[in-house]
């Protein structure tokens, strides 16, 4: 495969400090050993529950926190924080200076990267950024707050783009948006994933918009990456146990359908990342871990082209947790 | 017979830039273990709703009109300050997107347990004791005994959403408000408190009122679902009408601009366009007018009103063909 | 893709709501009113002192009447006119001390909060050190160390409400700091300074301006407190915490002499102080719409 960004084994642990005097004293294992790669032009989304490192990975990835294990490759060579890696933040509002114009964010970067020079040149890349996120041009003089969070949104998406980068992160892009404006952007991501040619890593905890928009998917569980696969691979046919579970937590839009699926309910919470138990991750919440997944870590296993899973259980899933979503009989519908 | 019946709810609010009109007008009501979804985007009304059930809008700011508002055969409006205090704790629970509204983090939870206990249903120290394990133990919290003693934040967000729900249901309240209860939670943990609720439903018989704007949710706990669209319902009926023979172009817009996880490929998004209205300036017509692929010119004229659809589905929209 | 139309909400400008809940303060209008008066005075003093405030005009300790409005005093100088040419010294030194102490401070507290690790701590322990004295004492150490006069108590004045600056901004560029927006300042290749300068300091002024507007009548008060004690400005320079202190033996005799500087005095910092409430509630971050 040609690679754009390639993590080995990457890790990043934050030291934990317990009172004073007596310093570094273990560590939160946010990303645990991560090997990855993405190609240019497609859509890598990251799924996880809360703590489960996928953020830390993202901001790794485009040099917000620095990596204390593993590399980073971009076009196979190391990674340095660069303007071809940008990110869209979470938080529209909190990710736009409150005080700096529209116009002003959008040009900033276009400026101080060289990307054109003369102010007449770089108003005019001001303007047709604009309009590639579908913003009118009288919002040049205006401030973040005269916006509802999708444009905010925009806003940020047009600050990546200024920066013309080839790789972009989106960590929860879409998911402080109600849901008729998720789904405006997350059209617009695509259009401009096609105009552009871009790569996204796109991080959510909601698996709506990350299926919609992803070409693969990674699914992460206490800093390990427990499962990856192309999406309708994944959708259709998951082989780790956290997988399915997932899969069968998410309630889907349609109350027929709710009443004749079977759910996994799993007990308890994530586990902390700052002492994470032997052997699979998973197995303390497993609903079908046996001795092994206890003490053995699993071996990634690859179950089909491209579907690679760490479950010891992968080949015997579809009897243990039986199907949730029903894909075939509910495709039909409507 | 209805346990809680809201007419003509209205709902203002005075802020910095004028009257912001947060509801204009609607009507609810609700059966014994039964269970009402009110959807909406923010800014639809829908939170400011249930809190407006509840009387816990800031007097300072809000205006509340109702034509009535009655439960379990009472009129709220006619309460007291003092009377409608003691009903919340007792006869309406609440459960909250953030479980530490209702959590004091300076005591334990044993002890803000027991105090419900005493206070509300005379119960002796001792016994409001057991109560409260028992209430832990019934929302799903391993070693509830010895939990007692813990204080919030000594819980993982999931476990004391959980807590929250134990606080609701202390006094086995005849209807639940949960607003968004499952909104700041993982979809695992979702689905272990979607599930509890559905358990202590069972259990209790108690009608849930549940405020949220996921439609996932909506399918998958809602009896009945009542749509919400800049402070005016837009549509309501029993949740397999409202998913299956959608009425409202809103409705339709908001399911069809969820991406479905049981289709293996739903081809390209159909977003809808615009954003919703700001309610410090709504139009006189439909409000959803601005944004809807069917808009004619006589949905400019005035709001529709709610139109019976089917049996047990009413949709507000001049397309709606009422059937008798 | 269809250029969606931008629909927001009546277009209020920051500054305008800013402007409107300002004025909706009584005592903020009040405060400016007095403040601004004060100022037209110190730019009109020659026009408006009747008298030149160094000259001995009349015969000492005359109390109040129609040629002298607020008497004489212990050596026949005329006491408004004398207010009146105080209120340069006086208010100035308010101003020049706070924008020193200011800009210092602003530096300091923006390079430790930003920054951290040795930097937060060198400089936090220093602004600690100061702030364990009273800004009073603290003030007189360095005139001691610099010699008694007007520039030096600037200075004294200055390095006195600095510490307040300090940390004050270090704590809001804390909160700033990991705001994703500086981290999107820092991605699309901000260098620090210009994080510090376009994306941090901006974000903070508001609460700075608030605490130098509270900071002058502060300053001017240390500054006649020196100047009373003998360690501003000398005679005959006429200060007001000078003229106080000049007049105050003779406070039962002719209380003119001490007491109208006083109020002068008073008068100017309770207007900073109002002043100072005022933009608080004006431009308080929570309170700013959206």
């Amino acid at each position: 495969m040609n690679a754009l960004i390639e993590l080995r084994d990457l890790a990043v642990h934050f030291p934990v400090h317990r009172g004073l005097m007596s310093g570094t004293s273990g560590a939160i294992k946010a990303v645990d050993g991560v090997t990855l790669e993405i190609a240019r032009g497609e859509t890598l989304g990251l799924v996880g529950e809360s703590g489960c490192g996928k953020s830390t990975l993202g901001r790794a990835v485009v040099g917000l926190t620095q990596p204390t294990g593993g590399t980073i490759l971009i076009d196979n060579k190391p990674m340095t924080r660069d303007r071809r890696v940008q990110m869209i933040f979470q938080d529209p509002s909190a990710s736009l200076n409150p005080r700096m114009t529209v116009g002003a964010a959008i040009a900033e970067p276009v400026r101080l990267n060289g990307l054109r020079h003369g102010r007449a040149a770089v108003v005019a890349r001001m303007h047709e950024l604009l309009d590639l996120v579908g913003l009118p041009q009288s919002a040049t003089h205006r401030y973040p707050h005269e916006f509802s969070g999708g444009q905010r949104q925009r806003v940020g998406i047009a600050r990546a783009l200024a920066c013309e980068p080839d790789v972009i992160v989106c960590d929860e892009a879409v998911s402080a948006l109600d849901v008729s404006i998720q789904a405006q952007i997350v059209a617009l991501l695509e259009d401009l994933q096609g105009r552009l040619g871009l790569t996204y890593l796109f991080i959510a905890h909601d698996l709506g918009a990350l299926k919609h928009i992803s070409h693969r998917v990674a699914v992460m569980y206490l800093g390990k990456i427990v499962e990856v696969a192309p999406k309708a691979e994944l959708f259709a046919n998951p082989r780790h146990a956290y997988t399915r579970a997932l899969l069968s937590a998410i309630p889907v839009p349609d109350p027929m359908v709710e009443r004749q699926r079977k759910r996994i309910i799993l007990s308890g919470d994530i586990p902390s990342p700052a002492n994470p138990t032997s052997g699979c991750r998973f197995h303390t919440r497993c609903p079908v871990a046996i001795d092994r997944c206890r003490s053995d870590e699993p071996d990634w296993q690859e179950m089909s082209p491209g579907h690679h899973t760490a479950c010891w259980r992968a080949n015997e899933l579809v009897e243990l947790m039986p199907d949730a979503l029903s894909l075939s009989t509910s495709d039909a519908r409507r | 017979m209805q346990l809680l019946e809201l007419e003509g709810l209205h709902v203002a609010f005075s802020t910095d830039r004028g009257e912001a009109k947060a509801v204009n007008g609607i009507d609810l009501s609700l059966k014994e273990s039964e269970t009402l979804a009110v959807v909406g985007e923010s800014g639809s009304g829908k939170s400011v709703t249930a809190l407006a059930i509840l009387g816990l809008l800031p007097k300072r700011t809000a205006m509340v009109r109702a034509d009535a508002l009655r439960f379990d055969g009472r009129d709220l409006m006619a309460l007291s300050e003092e009377q409608l205090r003691a009903m919340r704790g007792k006869d309406i629970g609440m459960v909250f997107q953030d479980p530490m509204t209702s959590l004091n983090p300076v005591l334990t939870i044993g002890r803000q347990l027991s105090e419900i206990g005493e206070v509300h249903l005379g119960m002796t120290r001792a016994t409001a004791q057991d109560h409260a394990a028992d209430l832990l133990d019934q929302v799903g919290i391993p070693q509830a005994k010895a939990r007692l003693r813990d204080y919030p934040h000594q819980f993982s967000g999931g476990m004391r959403q959980r807590v929250g729900i134990a606080m609701a249901i202390a006094c086995k309240p005849k209807l639940l408000i949960a607003d968004e209860p499952t909104t700041a939670l993982d979809v695992t943990v979702q689905a272990q408190v979607l599930e509890l609720l559905a358990e202590l439903q069972a259990e209790m018989r108690m009608a849930i009122m549940l405020v949220t704007h996921d439609l996932g949710v909506v399918a998958r706990i809602a009896d009945r679902v009542l749509v919400m669209y800049a402070g005016s319902v837009v549509e309501t009926g029993s949740a397999e009408a409202v998913f299956s023979r959608t009425g409202m172009p809103y409705t339709r817009a908001l399911l069809r601009s969820v991406p479905r996880l049981d289709q293996a490929d739903e081809g390209p998004l159909r977003p809808i366009r615009g954003s919703p209205p700001d309610v410090m300036r709504l139009a006189k017509g439909c409000s959803f007018a601005p944004r809807c692929d069917l808009v004619e010119a006589r949905c400019h004229l005035g709001q529709p009103p709610l139109a019976r659809c089917g049996p047990d589905h009413q949709a507000a929209c001049v397309l709606v063909e009422p059937t008798a | 893709m269809a250029t969606e139309t931008l629909d927001v909400g009546a277009a209020e400008r920051p500054v305008r709501l800013a402007l409107g809940r300002y004025f909706s303060h009584p005592g903020a209008v009040i405060g400016l009113i007095i403040l601004v008066c004060w100022i037209l005075v110190t730019i009109l003093a020659p026009i408006l002192a009747p008298y030149n405030p160094a000259d001995l005009v009349a015969r000492a300790r005359q109390p109040p009447s129609a040629d002298h409005w607020l008497g004489t005093d212990m050596l026949g100088r005329d006491v408004l006119s004398r207010v009146i040419y105080g209120s340069r010294i006086s208010i100035s030194i308010g101003f020049i001390a706070v924008l020193l102490g200011g800009i210092s401070g602003v530096i300091l507290g923006l390079l430790a909060g930003y920054f951290g690790g040795w930097t937060d701590t060198v400089i936090s322990r220093f602004v600690d050190a100061l702030l364990a004295f009273p800004s009073i004492l603290l003030a007189l150490v360095v005139i001691a160390a610099l010699g008694a006069s007007i520039q030096n108590m600037m200075i004294a004045v200055g390095i006195a409400t600095l510490p307040d600056y300090a940390r004050l901004v270090r704590g809001t560029v804390l909160a700033i700091k990991s705001q994703p927006y500086v981290e999107a300042a820092r991605l699309v290749g901000n260098s620090h300074l210009r994080i510090l300068a376009r994306h941090i300091l901006i974000n903070v002024n508001a609460p700075i301006v608030v605490l130098a507007t509270l900071q002058i009548g502060s300053a001017i008060l240390i500054g006649a407190g020196l100047s009373f004690l003998g360690l501003g400005a000398q005679p005959p320079t006429p200060e007001w915490g000078l003229m106080s202190a000049e007049g105050r033996q003779m406070l039962q005799r002719a209380w003119w002499i001490s007491t109208f500087p006083g109020v002068a005095i008073l008068s100017v910092v309770i207007a900073c102080n109002l002043v100072g409430d005022g933009l608080r509630s004006a431009l308080d971050p929570k309170m700013r719409m959206g």
